[in-house]
C-alpha cells in the first residue's frame, strides 16, 4: 500500500482527509506544521517503508512557526532535497494559477483546491498509476 | 559825448507784429531813446497804459485790433501821448483814417533811414498832421469800426454756440461715464457673485436681476443647452414674465431661427436694433414692450453652454459700452457654468469611485469570509459520507446477525465486531443500556418515530447538501480571486462560442459585432464566465420562455480605447430600487430557485480587475441591458 504524508495545520481538515484516504486503503502519516512534517518524512525515509507521496498544505506555519502563505513550498523544497524523486501534491484553498506554477517548478506533480476529498483521491491514484 | 542817462531819455513804444521792422527801428532809435516793443495790439495797449511812453509808433495792419483801433483806444486813456502810424499801407485814405482814429502823424514803410530819427524828434516835439475831409474819413472809420465790431460779435456768438455744444457734449460724456461706471460696478458684482454663489440657478437668477436693475433694461434671460445641444432651455428670467417662462420650461431650438439659436450656433452675438423693422421677428406675448434686443453666446474655450438675452423697450438701446460690458459678463458666466459642470462631473466621478470602492470592499470582505467558512466546512461532506457508509455497515451486520439462527450468532465474526463496538461505546462513556431502557418504555407504535432510517438518511442528506452549498459558494468566489491571465483577443469569436456552448434554445440568443471591432485586452476565460452569467440571468429573468430574446452586441465605445458590450433582454426589467443592489454579493431575486447572488458580484469584480466597467440600465417593463466597457489595451 502506498504511504502518504499529509501535512496541514487545520486539525479537522487534516483528520477528515486522513480518514478518507485511510478508507481508500492508503497508509497515511500526518503532521500539523513544516517542522513536524520534515521530521516524520525523515523518520520514515530510512526505514523499509518510506513516504511514497507528500500532500502539503500551502498556507500554514513555516519552519519558524510563523503562518506563511507559501510555507508548503518551503517544505516541499526540503523534502525534495532528501528525495529528488518524491511525488507531491500541493493543497490550497484558492485557485491560484501563479502559486500552482510555482509549485510545479519546485517539483510538485500537481496542486489541488481543497474541498472535494474524492477529487483528491482520484488525483493521487492518477499520479501513482 | 557823455553817455546819456536812460532815465532822462524819451520813451518810445513800438507796436508791430513784424520782427524785421522792430529790429530796424531798434537799430535806428535805441541809441537816443528808450525803445519799448510789443508784437500785438493787446500787449501794446497794456504796455502803453503801464509805462506812459512819450511817443507811440503804431503798425496799422495788426491782427485782432488794427493800429487805428489801438490809437482810438489809447487816445482816451493817454490823450497827451502822441501816436504815429508807421505802415506799409499806402492806399488812398489810409493816412486820413489813421489821423481821424487818433494818430498825430502818418509815416510810410519802407522807413526812410536818413530822415526817420528827425521825424520822430519832430513828433516828440509836438508835430501834428491833420486829415483833409476829416468828417468824411471819420465816418468811414466809424463804419469800419462797426463792421469790425459786428464781425467780432459774430465770432463770439459762434464761439458761444460752440461752447454750448461742447458743454452739452461734456454732459453726455459725463453721463456716459457715470453709466459706464455703474455698469462696471454691476459687472464687478456679477463677477463677485460668480466666485461666491456656487448654486448655478441662484447665480443665473441674480445675474439677470442685476442686468435689469443696474442697466435699466426691460428684460434679461439666460438659456442653457440641453445635454444633446439641441435645445436652449431658459434657466433664469427677469421678473414675473421670466418666472412664468421658466415655469413653462420655455425653450428654443438651437437649429431654429431665433436670435438665441443663431447666437449659439454662430458663437457670435446678435443685435436687433428695432424689432419693428424685423419682419419675421418673434413677438413674445409675455414681453410686449420689447423694441430692441440682443443675444450673446455664453462660451469659453470654444465650448458654448447657452446664451444671454437682453431686451429693451427703447429702440436702438444698446451702446457699444453696453455690448462690451454685457459680453464680458457673458464670458464670466460661461466660465462659471463650465466650472459648475466640471464640479458636477467631478462629484459624479467621486460618487462612482466611492461606489466602485464600496463594491470592491464588500466583494473582498465577503470573499474572504466565504473562503474561511468554506475551508472550515470542507471536511463536512466527507464526514457525512463516511457516517452514511458506517451506518450501512452497522445495518449490514445487524441484518446478518438477525437472519442467523440464535445458536450460530455468537460464533459469527460480525458478533465479535458488534461486541467490540459496544465496548468502545462504553469506553467512550455512552450508556447503551440506558438507551435500551428508554426504547423499551416507549409504546411499540411510537418506536418507528425514533428509529427511522429514512429520517436518518434524510438528515445526512441535509448535512451533505448544506456543506456542498457552502463549497459551491466558495468555488464561485474563486473565479474572480484568481490571478487574471489577460491577453489580446477577438471578442466577437468569444461571444459566438460562448453562446453556442450554453446550449439555449435556438433563436433565443442573438449576437452582433461592429465590423471593425478592435481586439480587447482581458482574461478570455473569465470574460466568458461573465457573459455566461449575464446570459443565464437574462434567460432566467425571462422565465426560460420561447418568447425570450437576448441580444449580445459588441461595438467600439465612445470612450477612447474601449469596446462596449451590451447584453439586453426583453424581460420584465429591473426595478429601479434594486438596480444598484444587484451587484452586492448574496443579493438574489431568485428566491427559492437557487443561485447565490454571487454571479453579478463576481462579474463586477472580473470586469473591474480588467480595467473595465459594468453597469445595468433598465426601465421596468422594458427589459434590461447590461453594459460592459473593456479596454483594448493594457491599462
Amino acid at each position: 500500500m502506498p504511504k502518504l504524508l499529509l501535512v496541514d495545520d487545520e486539525a479537522l481538515v487534516r483528520r477528515s482527509m486522513q480518514k478518507t484516504l485511510l478508507r481508500k486503503g492508503f497508509v497515511v502519516e500526518t503532521a500539523g506544521n513544516c517542522t513536524e512534517g520534515l521530521e516524520t518524512f525523515k523518520a520514515a525515509y530510512n526505514t523499509d517503508a518510506p513516504i511514497d507521496m507528500a500532500l502539503l498544505d500551502l498556507n500554514m506555519p513555516n519552519f519558524d512557526g510563523v503562518p506563511a502563505h507559501a510555507a508548503g513550498l518551503d517544505l516541499l523544497t526540503k523534502l525534495r532535497e532528501i528525495d529528488p524523486n518524491l511525488n507531491a501534491i500541493v493543497l490550497t484553498a484558492y485557485d491560484e494559477v501563479d502559486t500552482a506554477k510555482n509549485a510545479v517548478q519546485r517539483g510538485a506533480r500537481s496542486y489541488f483546491v481543497k474541498g472535494r476529498e474524492q477529487g483528491l483521491v482520484d488525483l493521487i491514484n492518477e499520479i501513482l498509476e | 559825448m557823455t553817455t546819456p542817462n536812460p532815465k532822462t531819455l524819451p520813451k518810445i513804444l513800438y507796436i508791430e507784429d513784424n520782427a524785421d521792422s522792430r529790429l530796424l527801428v531798434q537799430r535806428l532809435l535805441a541809441r537816443d531813446y528808450v525803445l519799448l516793443e510789443a508784437d500785438n495790439s493787446i500787449d501794446g495797449i497794456q504796455l502803453a497804459l503801464d509805462t506812459h511812453p512819450d511817443l507811440i509808433l503804431l503798425d496799422i495792419n495788426l491782427p485782432d485790433l488794427s493800429g487805428r483801433e489801438v490809437a482810438t483806444r489809447l487816445n482816451s486813456s493817454l490823450p497827451n501821448t502822441p501816436m504815429v502810424a508807421l505802415t506799409a499801407d499806402i492806399t488812398s485814405g489810409a493816412r486820413e483814417r489813421a489821423l481821424v482814429a487818433g494818430c498825430v502823424g502818418f509815416m510810410t514803410k519802407p522807413i526812410n533811414i536818413d530822415s526817420f530819427r528827425e521825424d520822430i524828434e519832430a513828433y516828440l516835439h509836438g508835430k501834428r498832421q491833420y486829415a483833409q475831409k476829416a468828417d468824411h474819413h471819420l465816418k468811414a472809420y466809424h463804419q469800419e469800426l462797426v463792421e469790425h465790431l459786428e464781425k467780432k460779435v459774430h465770432e463770439l456768438t459762434k464761439m458761444a454756440d460752440h461752447n454750448k455744444f461742447l458743454d452739452q457734449q461734456n454732459k453726455h460724456v459725463i453721463a456716459d461715464m457715470q453709466r459706464h461706471q455703474r455698469l462696471l460696478k454691476a459687472a464687478a458684482k456679477v463677477g463677485h457673485n460668480i466666485t461666491s454663489i456656487f448654486n448655478l440657478d441662484e447665480l443665473l437668477q441674480t445675474t439677470v436681476d442685476i442686468i435689469c436693475k443696474e442697466y435699466e433694461f426691460y428684460y434679461a434671460g439666460i438659456f442653457l443647452l440641453d445635454p444633446k445641444k439641441e435645445w436652449a432651455i431658459l434657466q433664469a428670467g427677469y421678473g414675473k414674465a421670466g418666472n412664468k417662462m421658466v415655469a413653462n420650461n420655455h425653450k428654443l431650438a438651437v437649429g431654429g431661427d431665433s436670435m438665441i439659436g443663431n447666437a449659439i450656433r454662430n458663437q457670435k452675438g446678435e443685435i436687433t436694433a428695432d424689432v419693428g423693422n424685423q419682419k419675421d421677428h418673434f413677438k413674445n406675448p409675455l414681453l410686449p414692450e420689447t423694441r430692441s434686443e440682443m443675444a450673446l453666446p455664453l462660451s469659453t474655450k470654444g465650448n458654448t453652454f447657452g446664451a444671454l438675452t437682453v431686451q429693451s423697450e427703447k429702440i436702438n438701446a444698446f451702446s457699444t459700452a453696453d455690448i462690451d460690458a454685457l459680453q464680458s459678463m457673458a464670458d464670466q458666466l460661461a466660465i462659471a457654468i463650465r466650472n459648475a459642470h466640471l464640479l458636477k462631473d467631478l462629484n459624479a466621478a467621486n460618487q462612482e469611485i466611492l461606489r466602485t470602492k464600496t463594491f470592491e470592499a464588500i466583494a473582498t470582505a465577503t470573499g474572504e469570509a466565504i473562503h474561511w467558512v468554506g475551508n472550515k466546512a470542507a471536511p463536512i461532506p466527507g464526514s457525512a459520507e463516511r457516517v452514511q457508509e458506517d451506518l450501512f455497515n452497522f445495518l449490514a451486520i445487524f441484518q446478518t446477525l438477525l437472519d442467523l439462527p440464535p445458536q450460530e450468532r455468537d460464533a459469527h465474526p460480525f458478533a465479535e465486531v458488534a461486541r467490540v463496538t459496544f465496548n468502545t461505546l462504553a469506553i467512550n462513556g455512552q450508556n447503551l443500556a440506558q438507551k435500551v431502557d428508554e426504547l423499551n418504555k416507549l409504546p411499540p407504535d411510537n418506536l418507528p418515530l425514533v428509529v427511522d432510517i429514512e429520517s436518518t438518511l434524510e438528515d445526512l442528506g441535509i448535512v451533505k447538501q448544506s456543506a456542498e452549498t457552502i463549497l459551491n459558494i466558495k468555488e464561485d468566489l474563486i473565479g474572480p480571486g484568481r490571478i487574471s491571465k489577460a491577453e489580446t483577443f477577438d471578442l466577437s469569436a468569444l461571444i459566438e462560442t460562448t453562446i453556442l456552448g450554453m446550449g439555449l434554445p435556438k433563436d433565443v440568443v442573438t449576437s452582433s459585432s461592429a465590423e471593425k471591432l478592435p481586439k480587447i485586452f482581458a482574461d478570455k476565460h473569465q470574460l466568458g464566465r461573465v457573459l455566461i452569467n449575464l446570459i443565464k440571468n437574462a434567460w432566467e429573468a425571462l422565465g426560460k420562455s420561447d418568447q425570450a430574446k437576448i441580444h449580445v452586441s459588441a461595438l467600439p465605445a465612445e470612450e477612447q480605447d474601449f469596446v462596449r458590450i451590451e447584453v439586453s433582454d426583453n424581460g420584465p426589467g429591473i426595478p429601479p430600487e434594486i438596480l444598484e443592489k444587484i451587484w452586492v454579493s448574496f443579493f438574489t431575486t431568485k428566491g427559492d430557485h437557487g443561485g447565490t447572488g454571487l454571479g453579478l458580484s463576481a462579474c463586477m469584480e472580473i470586469i473591474t480587475q480588467s480595467g473595465g466597467k459594468i453597469w445595468a440600465e433598465s426601465k421596468t417593463g422594458e427589459g434590461a441591458t447590461f453594459i460592459i466597457l473593456l479596454p483594448t489595451k493594457k491599462i
